[in-house]
């Protein structure tokens, strides 16, 4: 029984250091909570030159890459596209640049701005949708009384009656049948939502890595194999419909690359993103009447691409900043926390323990508990196994296994277990 | 003497067990009447979207129920134990004490288990009644975790009233809060579903540590 009860020491140990290094970390980063700075990045068409608003919680500031600072009438000046309201209003909207007429509705109709973020491509969200008419012929969209899956068939269920509606099921999973699809689908991508100007249905993976685009026309199926290469590794498609109808949607890979979805037959446009990593960063593209700046957002800094409407780079700006392991809270964390565990992270909706780990100056502190460990147990005459396993427990995890040492601390009162 | 003790718990223990019982069936009654209201105020495709868009738990109201059960359960099981130093006379029985705390926590665990099971078939039913199966199977592995947490928040009353010691008592009821709180965070459908096996593995790991209370309870008294 003895020999079980150590080994329920060790294991109450184990759930003390699990638990000491999820919130002790935690507490500490809530009591030396840093300030937050953004920067955001902005490509000038008039000056043809980076322009950077730096925000903290005292305020925003307006600077060009060489320091000089705008004041705002400057900067909404100096970025037209984005400001073109406010200018109209001041009367300051230039009539053209570079020999392009300024109209207010064609630089609207060219605003855009894409977002992707690490949490929504690790999002699973429930795969069921409701496939809306988009030709109904009516000013605005509506939501149909059924949503579909796509398991072995397209099945649409009826929400009224919570049952399968087997004429359209049977309808839609012909068409997609006819155009080669391969049940059941691995993902569906779109955005079920009526606030949009149109409606461009979903795309959907099928389970042999094939793109296809679905959507509902006059209550028809239009379904079609869009030939995007199945070998792609698609891990990500952000949907929007924009009046613009330049491109569908955005696909992101598993090797961090970037595409348009073209209105052009589904021809990919390769956007020309810098050191993203879709695990971690993220993705920004701002769309105006000239140009598209893709920023890589890190958790220390940016990479800005800007591209032409042609998708060839124009300019290009990387910035670091120094992160909160660098600052004093962080350099003491890193002496004092061998590891962080957390189970709630930005990067994903899910609950897991995520592990970070600090680098060799913890040794320092982990080495010298080690230290007072033996010697608290030599003072207490324990054998050397024993004290092997507890001081090696304290060296590989800390100040956590010294919390859980002092929290145990009944090693020398068994009986005959010295 | 496993009948004997089963015997002991359950007359010590079925009125509280048949409240609980009771308890749990209203929430979740509760919950069927809730959404079949929100089914009465709008439009069943509106419900469907919204539910599936911002994911909502629409069976929120039992998460903190089956805590509470499990909580509950443990007091009223060792409360009376220790108040009236019965555990102390259990422990004097010729049988392992190991086996015993074994036997006795097994029993509640059945019982928190069958309450738990009732909880999920009533909810399946209300959930398949309104709901495409994509909400069924989502609420199954949304719960479960509330159900492994209310089941190591027995298991850590059992430490925390077993303890002889105040000053590991009081240690055991933070690590025991830290614990317990893990198999409740995050807002949504099934977000332990990629490490869920990880915190069952840490759960039965929480299941042998109350061996050491015992044995120093034990320890304690002889």
């Amino acid at each position: 029984m003895l020999k079980q009860i150590n080994v329920i020491r060790i294991l109450m140990m184990l759930i003390i250091i699990l638990i000491a290094s999820i919130y002790i970390p935690d507490i500490y980063w809530k009591i030396n909570k840093y300030e937050v700075k953004r920067t955001n990045v902005y490509f000038s068409p008039v000056s043809k030159k980076f322009i950077l608003t730096k925000s903290d919680v005292r305020g925003l500031a307006y600077s060009y890459l060489n320091g000089k600072t705008l004041s705002r009438d400057e900067f909404e000046e100096a970025i037209p596209f984005m400001n073109f309201r406010q200018l109209m209003i001041s009367g300051k909207l230039p009539d053209s640049i570079d020999n392009v007429q300024l109209v207010p509705k064609v630089i609207n109709l060219n605003n855009i701005m894409l977002r992707v973020t690490p949490i929504g491509i690790n999002s699973r969200p429930m795969q069921l949708y409701p496939l809306i008419e988009s030709a109904s012929g009516r000013a605005r969209l509506e939501m149909p009384p059924d949503y579909f899956r796509i398991s072995n068939r397209m099945e649409f269920v009826t929400s009224m009656t919570n049952e399968v509606n087997e004429e359209k099921s049977r309808l839609f999973t012909s068409a997609l049948q006819k155009e080669g699809f391969s049940f059941p689908s691995k993902f569906i991508y779109g955005n079920p939502t009526t606030k949009k100007p149109f409606d461009e249905g979903y795309f959907v993976i099928d389970s042999k890595n094939q793109v296809f685009h679905i959507k509902m026309v006059k209550g028809k199926p239009f379904c079609k194999n869009t030939g995007i290469p199945n070998d792609l590794g698609i891990v990500f498609i952000s949907t929007a419909e924009y009046e613009l109808r330049e491109f569908y949607a955005m696909v992101v890979t598993a090797n961090n690359e970037v595409y348009f979805i073209s209105y052009n037959n589904y021809k990919l446009i390769k956007l020309n993103v810098d050191n993203y990593n879709h695990q971690e960063d993220v993705l920004q593209v701002k769309c105006d009447l000239f140009y598209r700046i893709l920023v890589v957002n890190k958790e220390n800094g940016l990479n800005a691409v800007v591209v032409n409407r042609d998708y060839n780079i124009v300019d290009k700006y990387s910035e670091t900043r120094e992160g909160k392991e660098t600052k004093s809270a962080g350099i003491i964390a890193s002496y004092l926390f061998p590891f962080t565990i957390s189970i709630e992270k930005d990067t994903t909706p899910f609950i897991n323990f995520y592990f970070s780990f600090s680098d060799a100056r913890c040794l320092i502190i982990s080495f010298l508990l080690f230290l007072i460990t033996i010697i608290y147990f030599k003072r207490k005459n324990f054998s050397v196994k024993k004290i092997g396993y507890y001081s090696a427990i304290v060296l590989i995890t800390g100040i956590y296994g010294f919390i859980s040492i002092l929290a145990v601390k009944d090693f020398d009162d068994d009986p005959g277990t010295k | 003497m496993f009948k004997s003790l089963v015997y002991k718990e359950w007359l010590k223990l079925r009125w509280i067990f048949v409240g609980l019982a009771i308890i749990n069936c209203l929430a979740v009654i509760n919950i069927y009447f809730d959404l079949a209201n929100t089914f009465k105020s709008f439009s069943a495709n509106v419900v469907v979207g919204q539910y599936q868009f911002y994911e909502v738990v629409y069976y929120s109201d039992i998460k903190y129920v089956v805590l509470l059960t499990g909580l509950i359960l443990g007091i009223f099981q060792f409360f009376p134990e220790m108040n009236q130093s019965r555990l102390k006379l259990t422990f004097h029985l010729p049988v392992n004490e190991s086996k015993l705390m074994f036997q006795m926590t097994s029993i509640i665990v059945i019982l928190l288990i069958s309450i738990f099971l009732v909880d999920t078939l009533i909810l399946s039913i209300v959930s398949l009644k309104f709901l495409p199966r994509e909400f069924f199977e989502n609420m199954l592995t949304t719960t479960l975790p509330w159900y492994i947490g209310s089941i190591c928040a027995y298991l850590w009353i059992v430490i925390i009233f077993i303890e002889p010691n105040w000053v590991k008592r009081i240690i055991s009821v933070l690590i025991a809060a830290g614990f317990v709180n893990l198999f409740y965070s995050g807002v949504g459908y099934s977000k332990y579903n990629p490490s869920i096996l990880f915190f069952v593995l840490v759960a039965i790991v929480c299941g042998t540590v109350y061996f050491l209370s015992a044995y120093n309870f034990k320890r304690g008294i002889c």
